[in-house]
Formats: structure tokens, C-alpha cells, sequence
């Protein structure tokens, strides 16, 4: 019995519309990058996905549906034998339900927008070949530091849609830190409404209460890092800041805190321990990850962050990134010696 | 008690606004429920951090609300009519531009490159966990780092 053919002349259409983009993205993967970077805005879909932490060769992953409608709203269920929680974002509102409790909750979280030029800054971009992603061809770009001591990254990008269908991001020595790509991708022009239906759980509204003490803030930076957040943190009875710092790709985070927050080696408060010391971090992570069991298990990096204290006055601060320790020293010892 | 029941009376029970019998059952739930536990300590956290806040200026619109409410109480306030309509449109007049200054430096103070925005204070149970949110916010695709942490901030009560 004959089957149907796709006509020949649709698959040259393909081809053609393929390698044009595909030349648009050679002369130019900064614009590849850029356009990619505003897909979702513009782009409706749905797919499943997944996203990947490794932890001294234990993969840990989620693996998730997603229906996405431009711009800006998008469901999201968890494909988990444990309870498919759902994560639902309308605009800046954002819930999770939870199958374990049975409800909802509004999630409170604040994206990180996007630096393209600092990246283009401290990065090389590259187009490095040609792939396939979830049965679509796709762009390679790598971005290489140009300071070294940083992370990696590739990007596979469809060109005709200008859609990220797959990235990898390598710490200095080579290792994967974090990875997302997705294993079915479709666009679609519309989605039911009903998926993205916001529940009676009130969204949480946005306020900016001061921070409860001006931080310390470094004399020294990694070269390309600059300053773009922080925020107050409430620990017990507690309190901290923490800065955060970007080169486009690579994170550093600086801790400060204050109060009965630092707390000493080996004390405890159940989940709401701090751990300040250099050294007990692997041993305490692994302690509680077991306890936690299979719900409570977090993605974990294969290359931990470096991560170094310093006491200054009361304040017990805590630098982390995925960069030289002896960065993160210069850095450290930049501070103030004296709040 | 279920803990759906237990989840309601919480907050009451927080006000101590519960009566004795229902007090009694929740305290018996949660002496035998650790997630029940759980949330009402992190509820009694949230309510000793507010309470931590210092005093704010109150937005100008609320105010206005809140000053043409009628004055009630048990007892009869005998205040003429056209002095308590004047102070309200006094203090309307005063608080309506201080409101648009306040509004207009929460603005320019957003959109100043010099002096990143702020984020709101809240619970964290583990800093190490912040930190790699925010990396692989910045190294993947920006919703990557709430999709990797969302499940285990909800199962916290975050």
C-alpha cells in the first residue's frame, strides 16, 4: 500500500529556509543571541523540558510540560512520580500547587534581566556547527570567557524561530554545571485559557522595605563582574544582605550577616541553619539531603561554588562563585574592616 | 482535626481568637503533624519579622480612604461637621503631592542603573540554596532557576 508523501517541493522549502537562516546566524551569533533572548516574548508553544543540575556524578533533574502563550504567560507541571506540582506565572504573578499539600501558594520571585552587552563584554560568541534539537535543526553558539577562571556556555538555537532549544553551561574546568534542552517543542498560534487560570490564592505584591543595615561592599571585583542586585534576608531572629554580582554568564553571591545568624560550627535549627564555615559544607549538605529523602532533594552542582568567610566587626559574611578561590579572596578582603 | 481544618484555624490561633475547645483539638494536631508544625512555626516567623518593620509612610490613597470613613465608636463625638470636613481636605491637600514625590522616587530609583533595585526580606533556609538559584538564573534561560527550586521552596512554606 502507497503511503502519503510530503510533497518534495515543501522540503526543499525547509531546506532553504534552514540554511538561510543558518547563514544569517554565521555572519552575525551575537543577533542569533539577542533574537533568542526575546523569543518567549513573541513565540507561543508548548513542550517538555528538561532541566538538569549534576551533583559528583549524580544527575538530578525535572522534567517538566510547558505551555508558554507571549508574552509572559506560562504553565508549567512537573512531571514527577512524587505529585505534579504546577507552576503557574500570569505577568509577575506566579503560584505553585503543591500535590503534597493540596493547594496553592503565591511564589515570590524576581527574574534576572537579561545583560546581553555585558556578556558580549566578558564573552566570545561562536558559531561552532550545526544540530538537532527535539527533531528540529538548530545553530550551535559557544561563549568562551575572555577572562579565564569562567564559566562556558553553548546554545543551540532553531534559526528559523529564533527559539534556545537546548543549553550547557561548563564551570572553568571543563565539568557541566547546569543544563536545559528540550525533548518536544512545538509552536502553536493559541492555547486554551483555561490553562493558565490564576487561583483565588492572592498573588504576591511587589514592595521594597529598606534593608535592615547597609552592606559592606567590596573594593575589589573579579575583572568584568559588576554589581547588579541585592536584597535583605530574613533568618530567625537574624538578619542579612546579600549582593549579587554578574559578568553575563558566571554568579558570584556575597552574604552578610548579622546577629545570632552566625551561629557556630555544627550548631543546628533544624532546616534553618546557616552554614558559615568553610569545610562543613559538603558533610552537612549531604547529612541533610539524606534526611530530606526523595522529596526534599535539591539540585546540586558537580563543581560546588568556591565559598570563603570573613568575620568583619558583627557581620558574618560569605562570598560563593563558580570562580577562582583566590578571586573570591582579593574580593573578600576588599571589604571594609569595619561596618 | 484534618489538616486542612488545622491550615484555617492558624492565623486565629496566632490572634488567640480561638475558643478554648478548637485551641485544644489544634494543639493536638500538631503535636502528631510535622508539616502542620512546620507551617505554623513558619507563620509565627512571618508574624515576628513584620513586626520587626519600622513604621512607613502610608500611601496617600489610603489615607484618603481611610479619612472619609465614618468616625465610629460607642461613644458620641461631637465634632462640628465643616472643622472635620476641612481637616480631612487639609490633610488630602498636604499628603496628595507628598504621595507623587514618594511615587516618583520608588520610579527613578527603580530605573537608576547606579543603585540595583532592592528584593523583599523573607526566610531563607539555606544561603547556599540562594546562591545557586541566582547562578543558574544567570547561566540559563532566566525562568530555569524557578523551575529548579520552585517545588522545594513550596515544600518549605517559602
Amino acid at each position: 500500500m502507497r503511503g502519503h508523501r510530503r510533497p518534495r517541493h515543501s522540503n526543499i522549502l525547509a531546506a532553504l529556509l534552514f540554511l538561510v537562516a543558518a547563514g544569517g546566524a554565521r555572519s552575525d551569533p551575537a543577533r542569533l543571541l539577542r533574537a533568542a533572548e526575546r523569543a518567549d516574548q513573541q513565540l507561543s508553544y508548548t513542550g517538555i523540558r528538561i532541566i538538569r543540575a549534576s551533583d559528583g556524578g549524580e544527575n538530578t533533574e525535572r522534567r517538566v510540560r510547558v505551555w508558554h502563550l507571549a508574552p509572559d504567560r506560562t504553565r508549567t507541571e512537573y512531571m514527577s512520580p512524587d505529585g505534579r506540582d504546577i507552576l503557574l506565572e500570569c505577568g509577575t504573578a506566579r503560584w505553585l500547587y503543591s500535590a503534597h499539600r493540596d493547594r496553592w501558594r503565591p511564589v515570590e520571585w524576581r527574574p534576572s534581566p537579561p545583560d546581553l552587552d555585558l556578556l558580549f563584554r566578558n564573552y566570545h560568541v561562536r558559531q561552532q556547527g550545526s544540530d538537532t534539537v527535539a527533531g528540529r535543526p538548530v545553530v550551535q553558539l559557544s561563549i568562551e570567557p575572555r577572562h579565564p577562571g569562567n564559566p562556558g556556555k553553548r546554545v543551540w538555537i532553531d534559526p528559523t524561530c529564533r527559539m534556545a532549544l537546548r543549553e550547557e553551561v561548563r564551570d572553568s574546568g571543563g565539568q557541566v554545571v547546569a543544563s536545559s534542552r528540550f525533548e518536544q517543542f512545538e509552536l502553536v498560534h493559541e492555547l486554551p485559557s483555561g490553562l493558565f487560570e490564576p487561583p483565588t490564592a492572592a498573588a504576591v505584591g511587589s514592595h521594597s522595605p529598606t534593608l535592615p543595615f547597609a552592606a559592606l561592599r567590596p573594593r575589589y571585583l573579579p575583572a568584568g563582574y559588576e554589581e547588579v542586585r541585592q536584597g535583605g534576608l530574613g533568618r530567625g531572629p537574624g538578619e542579612g544582605v546579600v549582593l549579587r554580582y554578574t559578568d553575563g554568564l558566571g554568579a558570584i553571591s556575597l552574604f552578610e550577616f548579622r546577629g545570632e545568624s552566625g551561629r557556630a560550627r555544627g550548631e543546628r535549627e533544624g532546616r534553618d541553619r546557616v552554614r558559615l564555615h568553610e569545610g562543613s559544607e559538603e558533610g552537612g549538605r549531604r547529612g541533610e539531603r539524606e534526611k530530606d529523602g526523595q522529596r526534599g532533594r535539591r539540585p546540586r552542582r558537580e563543581a560546588s561554588p568556591a565559598r570563603l568567610t570573613r568575620k568583619v566587626g558583627d557581620l558574618f559574611c560569605r562570598v560563593m562563585g563558580d570562580i577562582a578561590p583566590g578571586e573570591l579572596r582579593k574580593m573578600l578582603d576588599s571589604l571594609p574592616d569595619t561596618p | 482535626m484534618t489538616c486542612r481544618e488545622a491550615r484555617a484555624y492558624q492565623s486565629d490561633s496566632l490572634d488567640d481568637t480561638l475558643e478554648p475547645g478548637v485551641r485544644r483539638k489544634l494543639a493536638q494536631h500538631l503535636g502528631g503533624c510535622p508539616a502542620c508544625q512546620e507551617e505554623y512555626r513558619l507563620l509565627a516567623e512571618a508574624r515576628w519579622l513584620l513586626s520587626t518593620y519600622g513604621a512607613s509612610a502610608c500611601p496617600v490613597d489610603l489615607t484618603h480612604l481611610a479619612s472619609l470613613q465614618p468616625l465610629r465608636s460607642r461613644t458620641r463625638w461631637s465634632i462640628p461637621r465643616l472643622r472635620a470636613r476641612l481637616a480631612i481636605a487639609t490633610l488630602a491637600l498636604t499628603l496628595a503631592p507628598a504621595g507623587w514625590l514618594w511615587q516618583r522616587a520608588s520610579v527613578s530609583s527603580r530605573s537608576a542603573r547606579a543603585m540595583p533595585p532592592q528584593l523583599v526580606i523573607r526566610d531563607v533556609a539555606e544561603v547556599q540554596e540562594l546562591h545557586e538559584s541566582f547562578a543558574v538564573q544567570q547561566s540559563l534561560q532566566g525562568r530555569d532557576g524557578l523551575l529548579l527550586f520552585a517545588p522545594d521552596w513550596g515544600e518549605r512554606g517559602r
